[in-house]
């Protein structure tokens, strides 16, 4: 037997904001049920993991806060001085786990199997950015979260990782069980005036 | 609005993200300690009206503990250090 | 009737083309685009507006903004309800109702007014008298019913709410001549700047005041300046934005209006970071004092100024002006030129102002100096004033006064970030003092009152800021042609009149005699006279009467306005309405609430959930229709078949690494160090002072990887805890802490066919009991995917906890449910969960704990004992207060006649009634089903040596009798779960 995939979450998304749903200046909105995770901790410092790290994932571990670093098969993204997020093809995520686990039996790097305790959602358009800023700054600096970075912030009351892909082009990463209070959120705000 | 620029991950953050850890540097005694040596551990703090050193938490960003030195009118922030560092403006204070 | 105001036929800025219909008090009156309620209701000839908060009087609009005391309305629009707005800052829209928030009945003819004859009962230190003799309650029905600010009403609100967070190089903060000249100088440097401005035009001032800038009108210059700015991409202006609040670290609250015909339809909340801050807010005019100062028709000399030039309206058609400076002459002048007749300038000072000899000469206004007014009459409105010379008293006819004592500069948001504004002798103003790093003031603020001064400034202040921008951008100077407000004024007291007729605080109805009974009475200092007087505490917060109040008491106290000094300024400046702080935290948004992956699959079996944070499934209606006989039902099945349970919010941390095992024993009451591979331990956590935090099961996985099992309530808490240690007091162990707990679901299926349940999802290893004993863990596959399967008990059967990723919740609980054949599973609430758990006297942390219970208490001191090393809490465990004989400790009890019920108190030793001292309570309760008894869980002094005895327990109002007993009421020896 096996299991079956729930690829809406369990999530009524025929509420949320969609392209259809006329968010405001082209604005479009989608669930990213492809991408997987992996939740790479470390129990010593990230120095002495890194390189056996990079060599079962093929990425290069990023040692700079905010920074993401992308390889073949995934791409990861610094969280804590010990913690990178990996995201891959959700397909892929159990692999590149158990190599990670292999390579570190010892569990000086542990790698969490972590798909599912995400939920992402890719914002574009004009306005991604102001519909994000109705839920906390995004950034405090002066020219706001630099495209091809990535943190972790509080958006919408609830703790998200906010990824800016490229110009206007934002992803979102929110616990999952807060899924349907994000997108209800989203909902409520989606009109904000843009600029 | 308090605000702190987190030593670990670079990024200010807004009251909103940190938790508060109350004074930095209480030591925890060992389990031979006496009755006294040991409330004084779990209760009696500083409580300055001013200069205090604490300990805060980058809670909604990368997780990690750090110490300030913030002045408990103004709310300025003189010094922010990693756990593993030393901070000038501490020792000058202490 | 013909009314005293009206409205002029030229000028001002409104559109007197489109005509808006609005409504107040019930009567249909109309005004025009541009309007506010305030000029339009003045244009209409309505003197009254409401009446006074204490003694009934008759008030009319005083102030054109923010500042009035007196115009308090509640305004429905097209989009809302708003209870308690000042005139001045609601635009007109069409179709608007506006109603006095202070007339009740009316405004007009007020029952009230009878008030004015107690009026003696009512002066300074009334609450403070009578909360403490004779009695509050004999006054405050009455005193409820006569006071207050308006109503709220059940409206629907279709007002929109947004909320923004921002952060810029410069906030400006004012758009009148010197934030407009501020931001104009910035242009060029590369800096980001944001201005905002409260009224929905720029140019402040400029707006109604004759000035001429660089040969053109003041508000052709602020147009052109706004035109400038809109097109330079690092500049933002809002306007109709109030920054309602400064805090610490350059954080900023500002409240945007969005508005149209109709009404407000949206507002914006900004939270707004700025590392410069350029202070340009202005002034606000303050009044002078003398009898009867409050008749409707008197009001601020340059409300009359902006009534004619901004808005069209003539105020009066017979003005008098009442001054002390030299801008009451600007009054005369516009009022002249309005075509309004002038009755007099009476000015309190013996020399000649600039403008006096025009005034006379050419005009032929009658000017008198050192003068006062000692009277003024009219009913309803005022008639005459009274005014008294040395050697002549006149007595002059006038519909309206115009006021001026001089100039309060608005300081607030200085004085948010706790900047004490100082008195400034020459201009007779509170200017602001020490202002926070880079904080810059500009223009009114600090009392410029000449315009050139100002832009002079406000070059000089874009110059500084620039300078951290190596000076990028050049400064811009605008030629000043006229205006001037002249100089300023040194707050004068009365030496005529009755200081029982003069109102300083219009809001709050406090008169210049109940600042002289505080005064005699001793609450001198500026705080203790605002709270004993309740000067300055209505909604205006004492904008124009402030410095009247306590210039009188540094007068009457013999100390100069710096002695005396300001009460302490706190946001908001103006009210926020709750529905724009709340935005979208309302209804189901007013909270995150956590749904379950299986969240569907709960609803197709009609659950009814209860919010723990988490929405969990209490009971199921697909049981039962009723709770009792769905909770017995879930129960049962547990008992004889299966019962499946969703435990997915059950708390998920991964602890790995070479000191995970070391790690995890510091927290635990229980060594850990012990723990082998696929092996589970049920233990305790502690804080530092001994009382239990959280309780759970620890499993280990693998050499150097744990998993625990924290309660669904602290789960996000006991990780945070952990790491906390790890960084701050264990830095060198090696070990590492991730929270996993929304990847997986976690079914449980207990009951004796639980594992037949199990069998049916084919896991790809040996589930035998003599395989897979009680206390242990398996990875694996579980349905084709991969999962961690726990044998462990919360309900004293065979019980296994299948975990699987959170994407294949959902197919994993449908399958179990519907499994076919005798094994007849059925979904079980918590509420039936609980109840198996206390049938088996299994803890409830949170329940059976509360915030003194250690593990002492509950029966784990062996455990304790037995720990050689160190843990978190055990030092404590040691402590007099832990050890001592009076402890209430966790024990079961039985029922012998009625029924348990949680909180039931326990009686102390020889009591059979009550009231009487206690010596406990019971912490869970139910009746059981397996036991045929009603049981429950009590924390009793000295209850472990208590076994057997009978206590009485208060339970449902009134004494019942129970034993005593061993918490394990079901299997007391462990069969069923070994199964
Ligand atoms: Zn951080």
């Amino acid at each position: 037997m096996k299991l079956q995939l729930q690829s809406s979450l369990g999530v009524d998304l025929d509420a949320a904001p969609n392209e259809a749903g006329g968010l405001p200046n082209g604005m479009a909105l989608r669930e990213r049920a492809d991408v997987g995770c992996v939740f790479l901790n470390a129990a010593v410092n990230a120095a002495e993991v890194i390189e056996g790290g990079n060599e079962a994932l093929g990425v290069q571990l990023p040692a700079r806060p905010g920074s993401i670093s992308r390889g073949p098969r995934c791409s990861a993204i610094w969280l804590t001085p010990r913690a990178w997020l990996v995201q891959c093809p959700v397909d892929d995520e159990l692999e590149l786990a158990s190599r990670v686990n292999a390579a570190f039996a010892d569990k000086r790097l542990h790698a969490a199997l972590f798909t599912d305790y995400l939920y992402w959602l890719e914002l574009c358009g004009e306005g991604a950015e102001a519909i994000l800023q109705q839920g906390g700054f995004v950034s405090l600096e002066r020219d706001g979260l630099a495209v091809g970075h990535a943190k972790r912030t509080l958006v919408g009351n609830i703790p998200a990782v906010i990824i800016h892909e490229r110009k206007f082009e934002w992803l979102v990463g929110i616990e999952r069980s807060r899924t349907k209070y994000f997108v209800g959120w989203l909902n409520s705000v989606r009109d904000a005036p843009a600029g | 609005m308090i605000l702190i620029r987190c030593p670990y991950c670079g990024e200010l953050r807004t009251e909103d993200e940190l938790t508060y850890g109350g004074e930095a540097n209480i030591a925890r005694p060992a389990e031979t300690v006496s009755d006294e040596a040991w409330t004084d551990y779990l209760f009696m703090r500083t409580n300055p009206k001013g200069i205090h050193q604490e300990q805060w938490c980058c809670s909604a960003g990368c997780g990690q503990w750090f110490k300030v030195v913030r002045d408990t009118v103004s709310h300025r922030i003189l010094d922010v250090w990693k756990f593993e560092e030393v901070s000038q403006a501490a020792e000058e204070v202490a | 009737m013909t009314t005293h105001g009206y409205r002029l036929p030229s000028g001002g800025r409104i559109d007197r083309t489109r005509t808006i219909a609005f409504e107040f008090n019930g009567r249909r009156l109309s005004g025009h685009p541009g309007d506010t309620l305030a000029s339009a209701l003045m244009a209409n000839g309505v003197d009254i507006i409401g009446r006074s908060f204490k003694y009934r009087r008759p008030r009319g609009l005083y102030g054109a903004g923010v500042e009035d005391p007196n115009s308090m309305v509640a305004v429905r629009d097209a989009y809302g309800y708003e209870p308690a707005l000042r005139a001045g800052q609601v635009r007109l829209g069409d179709g608007m109702q506006a109603w006095s928030v202070r007339g009740w009945p009316s405004a007009v003819f007020d029952v009230g007014g009878g008030v004015q004859l107690v009026s003696g009962l009512l002066n300074a230190g009334f609450y403070y008298k009578t909360f403490k003799w004779p009695s509050w309650s004999w006054f405050e029905p009455w005193i409820r019913r006569a006071t207050g600010f308006g109503c709220p009403q059940a409206v629907d609100e279709n007002r929109k709410v947004h909320h923004r967070h921002a952060t810029y190089d410069v906030l400006i903060v004012g758009g009148g001549p010197a934030g407009l000249a501020t931001a104009r100088s910035l242009i060029g440097s590369g800096l980001r700047v944001f201005l905002a401005e409260d009224q929905p035009q720029l140019g402040g001032s400029l707006n109604w005041e004759a000035a001429l800038i660089d040969g053109q009108s003041g508000s052709a210059w602020a147009a052109s300046m706004a035109r400038t700015l809109a097109e330079d991409s690092h500049t933002t202006i809002l306007t109709s934005t109030t920054v309602t609040g400064a805090y610490e670290n350059d954080h900023f609250v500002l409240v945007q209006s969005f508005w149209d015909d109709r009404g407000v339809h949206t507002e914006c909340l900004w939270k707004l970071r700025a590392h410069h801050v350029v202070l340009a807010t202005g002034m606000i005019e303050r009044p002078l004092l003398f009898p009867d100062n409050d008749r409707p028709g008197i009001m601020l000399s340059g409300t009359v100024r902006r009534m004619i030039n901004e808005f069209g309206v003539a105020p009066a058609r017979r003005m008098a002006i009442y001054t002390n400076n030299d801008s009451g002459y600007l009054t005369a002048l516009a009022a002249y030129r309005a075509g309004m007749a002038i009755a007099a300038v009476v000015d309190t000072r013996s020399a000649e102002a600039a403008m006096h000899a025009t005034l006379s000469k050419e005009m032929g206004i009658p000017c008198l100096f050192d003068a006062q007014i000692q009277a003024t009459a009219g009913y309803r409105r005022l008639a005459t004033i009274t005014v008294r010379q040395v050697s002549a008293v006149t007595k002059i006819a006038c519909d309206g006064l115009a006021v001026s004592g001089g100039f309060s500069p608005c300081v607030h948001l200085a004085g948010h970030r706790g900047s004490k504004p100082v008195y400034d002798p020459t201009c007779g103003a509170f200017v602001p003092g020490d202002v926070p790093e880079r904080w810059h003031v500009v223009g009114g603020v600090k009392a410029t009152l000449d315009l050139s001064a100002t832009f002079a400034d406000a070059g000089a202040v874009a110059h500084t800021i620039r300078a951290g921008r190596g000076g990028l951008g050049s400064a811009h100077s605008p030629r000043v042609d006229v205006l001037s407000l002249g100089t300023g004024a040194i707050p004068t007291q009365p030496s005529v009149g009755s200081s029982s007729r003069m109102w300083v605080d219009f809001q709050n109805d406090v008169k210049a005699s109940d600042i002289e009974l505080a005064a005699r009475e001793g609450y001198v200092a500026i705080e203790h006279l605002k709270r004993y007087t309740t000067l300055g505490m209505g909604t205006d917060q004492g904008r124009t009467s402030n410095v009247v109040g306590l210039s009188l008491l540094a007068a009457l106290t013999n100390r100069t306005l710096s002695e005396v000094g300001t009460t302490t300024f706190r946001p908001p400046y103006t009210a926020i309405r709750l529905g724009t702080i709340a935005n979208a935290r309302r209804g189901d948004l007013f909270k995150p609430r956590r749904l379950f992956p299986t969240h569907g699959v709960h609803e197709n079996r009609s659950a009814v959930f209860e919010d723990f944070g988490w929405e969990r499934p209490d009971w199921y209606r697909s049981n039962a229709n009723e709770r009792e006989a769905a909770v017995a039902l879930e129960m049962a099945a547990v008992r004889n078949h299966v019962g499946v349970f969703d435990a997915s919010s059950l708390g998920k941390i991964e602890v790995t690494g070479p000191d995970a095992a070391k790690f995890l024993s510091r927290f635990y009451v229980s060594n850990l160090m012990t723990l082998k591979p696929e092996r589970v331990r049920y233990s305790v956590m502690l804080k530092e002072d001994g009382v239990i935090f959280d309780d759970g099961v620890v499993s280990c996985l693998s050499d150097n990887h744990f998993l625990a099992s924290p309660t669904s309530g602290n789960a996000e808490a006991v990780a945070a805890w952990f790491e906390r240690w790890r960084q701050t007091e264990w830095p060198t162990m090696q070990v590492a802490i991730s929270p996993v707990t929304a990847n997986w679901t976690s079914i449980a299926l207990a009951g004796p066919l639980a594992r037949a349940l199990l069998a049916r999802l084919q896991p790809d290893f040996d589930i035998s009991n003599d395989a897979f004993p009680h206390m242990q863990i398996r990875e694996g596959t579980v349905g084709g995917v991969s999962a961690r399967v726990a044998r462990i008990s919360f309900t004293g059967e065979l019980q296994f906890e299948v975990s699987v990723q959170a994407r294949y919740a959902s197919s994993l609980l449908s399958t179990v449910l519907t499994a076919e054949g005798d094994l007849e599973p059925r979904p079980v609430g918590l509420e039936a969960w609980l109840r198996l758990r206390l049938e088996k006297g299994y803890l409830h942390v949170g329940s059976d704990t509360n915030g003194r219970t250690t593990p002492l208490d509950i029966g784990m001191g062996g455990i304790v004992a037995k720990r050689q090393d160190d843990f978190i809490g055990k030092r404590s465990l040691k402590l007099a207060f832990a050890t001592s004989s009076e402890r209430e400790q966790l024990v079961g009890l039985r029922a012998l006649d009625g029924s348990l019920e949680v909180g039931g108190r326990i009686l102390s030793r020889g009591h059979t009634q009550v009231p009487c001292p206690t010596e406990g309570y019971v912490t869970s309760a139910c009746f059981s089903p397996s036991v045929g008894e009603s049981i429950g869980l009590a924390l009793i002094q000295r209850g472990h040596t208590r076994d057997g005895e009978v206590v009485k327990v208060f339970c449902g109002g009134t004494p019942i009798s129970c034993r005593i007993s061993n918490p394990i009421f079901y299997d007391p020896t462990n069969q069923r779960l070994q199964a």
